[in-house]
């Protein structure tokens, strides 16, 4: 429902209008935009892929299911392993660490060949009967 | 000057008011332009280029700026592609396109400079009856003298029926000063018309 101003507008400008577009006007704007259509690449695969929404959502949507498993999933840190001496002595885990740490000898008499250990005369003797270790 | 009556319920396209039908059938063409099917720049022609043209036709009050923005929005629509599915008000985005287009235009001539507006073809007779005619040269003479940005929210409102809405939103300003523009423009129209014999 108009009121007496909006009538009064339309009264004012009753009987005028703008002018139609030229004649020839309906080919150059077609013809321009199916130039401007001709020179725009078709997009690959990539830039579809790039600006499809769906894509971008699927996206987004598996961060978030992938930030919600590793919240669910991730160790309580409350349980995790510590270190408990008196737990350790209990299981002698020291005592393997010590013979896993313990070097392996040949022979367990053998003595150093040279240095102070060797006596006077002894590398003569390994000269003749070889190495004892 | 009073405008003249005579047959004034005759069809024209720039009287023809919006309708639910019309945006329907807008955004049908928009969408098969979405999809790449050239034939839809036709529909979109027939169905926009009045509109655009008396647009940038008040915007910049010359036919052949007014053509080169015509020009323009056709290939911005084209530039667009799959974009244009996305729009959800094809007549407003067509709209605020080609006042923008016209605005630069405008403001390309203005560095020019120096250049005489045409002979302001702002309005012609609906029918072609010689009072009618000098009705429409005087009338434009006098919207010429309006400035670019009353006159063009008068075409707005008046040939494309406007909401003041939607003309704040297609020439960049506050609903308000839209509403403002309008009533100072009809009002100094109004106003020149009495004045003139």
């Amino acid at each position: 429902m108009k009121n007496e101003y909006e009538r009064e507008d339309e009264r004012l400008l009753m009987g005028l209008e703008p002018p139609p577009p030229p004649a020839d006007l309906r080919a150059r704007a077609l013809a321009a935009a199916r130039q401007r259509l001709a020179e725009t690449p078709a997009p690959d695969l990539w830039s579809k892929i790039w600006h499809s929404s769906g894509l971008r959502l699927a996206w987004a949507a598996a961060v978030v299911l992938l930030l919600a498993g590793h919240v669910l999933v991730s160790p309580n840190l409350d349980t995790a392993f510590t270190a408990n001496p008196p737990v350790l002595a209990a299981d002698q885990r020291d005592e393997q660490f010590l013979d896993i740490l313990r070097p392996v000898q040949i022979n367990a008499n053998a003595q150093p060949t040279i240095g102070l250990f060797a006596a006077v005369g002894d590398l003569d003797q390994i000269e003749d009967g070889g190495n004892p270790s | 000057m009073e405008a003249v009556t005579n047959n004034p319920s005759s069809p024209s396209p720039h009287r023809d008011r919006p309708s639910k039908s019309e945006g329907e059938n807008w955004r049908r063409i928009f969408g098969e332009l979405a999809e790449g099917r050239e034939a839809a720049l036709g529909d979109l022609y027939d169905a926009a280029a009045t509109q655009i043209y008396g647009l940038a036709l008040w915007r910049t009050g010359s036919e052949d700026d007014a053509a080169d923005v015509v020009q323009d929005v056709f290939v911005k629509v084209a530039e667009q592609g799959p974009k244009l599915a996305k729009v959800r008000n094809p007549k407003g985005w067509l709209l605020t396109v080609t006042h923008r287009a016209a605005v630069d235009i405008t403001r390309r001539r203005i560095r020019r400079s120096a250049e005489p507006l045409d002979e302001y073809p702002f309005l012609t007779a609906t029918h072609g009856d010689s009072d009618t005619m000098l009705d429409a040269a005087h009338a434009s003479v006098l919207l010429a003298g309006m400035p670019p940005n009353l006159r063009d929210v008068i075409y707005l409102k008046h040939f494309v029926d406007c909401t003041f809405a939607e003309i704040g939103a297609i020439t960049g300003v506050p609903t308000f000063t839209a509403a403002s523009r309008y009533r100072k423009g009809i009002s100094d129209l109004r106003n020149l018309m009495k004045d003139e014999p």
